[in-house]
């Protein structure tokens, strides 16, 4: 099943793991009362019992610039998934969308997987794969054998940082080494700047 | 544990429990490979030198053996018991074995857990009884082994290899069978030959790391279909590949699982991908067939591992020079550019062709006699910044094959810790120069792609 989302922000907090402000919502006066601690414009999803791709199911809205407009979204995903289990809201990242995921393989343990996010995912030539533990070092080779280490000097006045990247897929090894509940996990995308990189859309599978 | 796996591979006393007296029986070709070496004649084909009792409560001799009526009768020491009995009837003489306190059981019988549930609890419960004991397990549904340097063939495989510095084990038992023929007919040698069966006890991990210590074993081929524990498999291959190289080819990397569908990672991190990810990271080199990986491993054995990478090609004929280049390139390898200085000592020389090409690939010139190759060759490995070194030889009307052989064996002798592959184009008028170089541990291929391929392992970018 998957994490519900507070302990799935837990975990990523646990492991220096970063996640786009978000905040968990119930209602529309939550929703409101959220936003007014966050910078638009903002992003809302609903979360749908057994929806695992929320963006195929419609149930995402951005670009909102102001409460006028989070309220019109707040009603119209109200009115697609009345069974919902509360909101998530969100500040609008940008930058190139990477991946990583990992999974549990029954022979080697921990494997993580890392490459473009988005549809560009099943791209097989634009990823990497390591058996954890997975070091730094080792999260940097990973990054220069896929094409997104074009983007780390900079490709077409896109940038990204390398550091971070790498951080972020060895702080993904330690947790899937020390949690052996986690079956799988999700980020994708992760959006990557020069000077921001954000988990968007974390999902993570437990026994 | 090595005490053990001593027992087991290098026993000193075997009892063979099933040596039947049907000449068509398992039991039968078992003990006739160890009481003359192989089933099927063959000049490798000597007795293993050990203590052999044949166990069998229905007969009293089996090819002019006494028998025994149990493992229990036999006085003295058995190092290791070859169960070759219906299924069924397994545990009771393994239960025996541990009465006796043998030290290594190989169970060839087939009729466990690759026929379903039943068959696998039975297993289980033999493996179970021999860790207990703490008894080594070999098997159960496998071909048994063959140590060729100790004229050991402990299988019902039907001959023996030459004594050589590979080992291969595979978990396929019919493979090994095939390869033990084809190593015969092409003198390929080997240091020991396993057959994993089911794993109920040993696994593929396990020998990896006695090939690695073994000092007659300079090269470990593998063939898997899948390992049950994966990081011990990469902590050992880890280890050993820093001492040796290991090879491997896997079955069954066609899975759904390596189509990239959809994006859930369950889905995109296919098994073939992990296990190829696994190798590399512990620096085991996957190969693509069987063929690759023993052309691999004759060179490996044969010539020294560098890490230098800086290879010059020298060649008497352009077309097979450019093609050799291309796959060099290919593969990673790295084609030093010739300096000047060394283009000057090739002129004094005197020997070389006014045309020759004054690069990397070093072209000769067709009409090349093995006193230009021989200034060739010194020239070139006489150069601290070359440090492998690919000879193509054409057939010209003036090729002397068998004297270029000559040459390259002798610069090879010189340069010890210069790697040499080489590339005889051609069939039977190279014949003699061929068989040169494979009797002086020269690798020699018949076509560049393939000399290119055991460069790129031996300089380490596989």
């Amino acid at each position: 099943m998957q994490l519900p989302f507070s302990e799935t922000e837990q975990l990523l907090k646990q492991y220096d793991l970063p996640l786009v402000k978000t905040k968990f919502a119930k209602s529309e006066r939550e929703i409101l009362e959220e936003s007014s601690s966050m910078a638009f414009p903002l992003v809302l999803k609903a979360l749908c019992p057994r929806v695992l791709h929320k963006t195929e199911a419609g149930l995402v809205k951005m670009g909102l610039h102001n409460q006028l407009e989070l309220e019109r979204a707040f009603h119209e995903l109200n009115s697609k998934c009345p069974s919902h289990e509360g909101f998530l809201l969100q500040e609008t990242a940008s930058g190139v969308e990477l991946f990583v995921g990992a999974k549990r393989d029954q022979a080697f343990g921990p494997v993580i997987t890392f490459g473009f996010g988005g549809f560009l995912v099943e791209l097989l030539e634009g990823r990497s794969t390591r058996v954890c533990p997975i070091s730094e070092q080792m999260a940097i080779e990973m990054i220069n054998e896929t094409k997104v280490s074009k983007l780390v000097q900079g490709y077409r006045g896109k940038k990204i940082n390398e550091k971070v990247i790498a951080g972020i897929i060895a702080g993904v090894s330690r947790m899937m080494m020390e949690n052996v509940q986690l079956q799988e996990l999700d980020l994708n995308p992760i959006l990557a700047s020069e000077n921001s990189t954000l988990i968007v859309d974390p999902r993570i599978l437990v026994l | 544990m090595k005490e053990k796996m001593q027992a087991l591979l290098l026993p000193k006393s075997i009892a063979v429990i099933g040596a039947s007296r049907n000449k068509d029986s398992v039991g039968y070709g078992i003990l006739k490979s160890l009481v003359k070496g192989c089933v099927l004649k063959s000049r490798t084909c000597k007795p293993f030198n050990g203590k052999v009792f044949a166990i069998n409560s229905h007969a009293r001799k089996v090819q002019g053996k006494k028998c025994f009526a149990s493992v229990l009768d036999v006085k003295g020491e058995v190092d290791l018991a070859i169960i070759s009995i219906p299924s069924k009837s397994v545990i009771m003489a393994v239960r025996e074995c541990i009465a006796k306190k043998v030290k290594a059981i190989v169970i060839v019988s087939a009729g466990f857990a690759e026929t379903g549930t039943e068959g696998r609890l039975l297993q289980e419960e033999i493996a179970r009884e021999c860790e207990n004991a703490n008894i080594v397990l070999l098997g159960p549904n496998c071909l048994g082994f063959l140590i060729p340097p100790i004229n050991l063939n402990a299988s019902f495989a039907l001959s023996i290899p030459q004594a050589g510095s590979v080992a291969l084990v595979t978990q396929s038992g019919a493979l090994a069978d095939s390869i033990i023929d084809w190593a015969i007919e092409e003198r390929y040698k080997f240091s020991g030959i396993v057959s994993l069966g089911n794993s109920a006890g040993l696994d593929a991990s396990d020998f990896i790391e006695w090939f690695g210590e073994d000092e007659e074993t300079k090269v470990i081929t593998t063939y898997l279909e899948g390992v049950r524990d994966g990081r011990k498999f990469m902590r050992i291959a880890k280890e050993v590949s820093a001492k040796k190289p290991i090879l491997l080819v896997k079955g069954g990397r066609t899975e759904e699982g390596t189509k990239a569908i959809g994006s859930h990672t369950g889905s995109i991190t296919g098994s073939y991908e992990v296990y190829s990810t696994a190798c590399k990271q512990s620096g085991v080199v996957l190969c693509d067939s069987v063929e690759e990986m023993f052309d691999l491993a004759k060179t490996l054995s044969a010539q020294k591992r560098s890490r230098n990478n800086a290879v010059a090609i020298i060649t008497n004929g352009g077309g097979a020079g450019v093609l050799c280049a291309d796959y060099c390139k290919e593969y990673g390898i790295n084609l030093v550019q010739l300096r000047e200085s060394t283009l000057k000592k090739l002129d004094a020389t005197g020997k070389m062709h006014p045309a020759y090409s004054r690069r990397n690939p070093l072209d000769i010139i067709g009409d090349a006699l093995p006193e230009r190759y021989e200034a060739a060759i010194t020239t070139l490995l006489g150069e601290d910044y070359i440090h492998e070194l690919i000879i193509v030889q054409t057939l010209q009307t003036m090729t002397d094959a068998e004297e270029d052989a000559k040459i390259i064996a002798k610069a090879s002798k010189k340069w010890r810790n210069k790697a040499i592959v080489c590339v005889f184009m051609g069939g039977r008028f190279s014949k003699k120069g061929i068989e040169a170089l494979e009797k002086n541990n020269i690798p020699d291929f018949n076509d560049p792609k393939k000399a290119a391929r055991a460069m790129a392992a031996l300089v380490g970018v596989l």
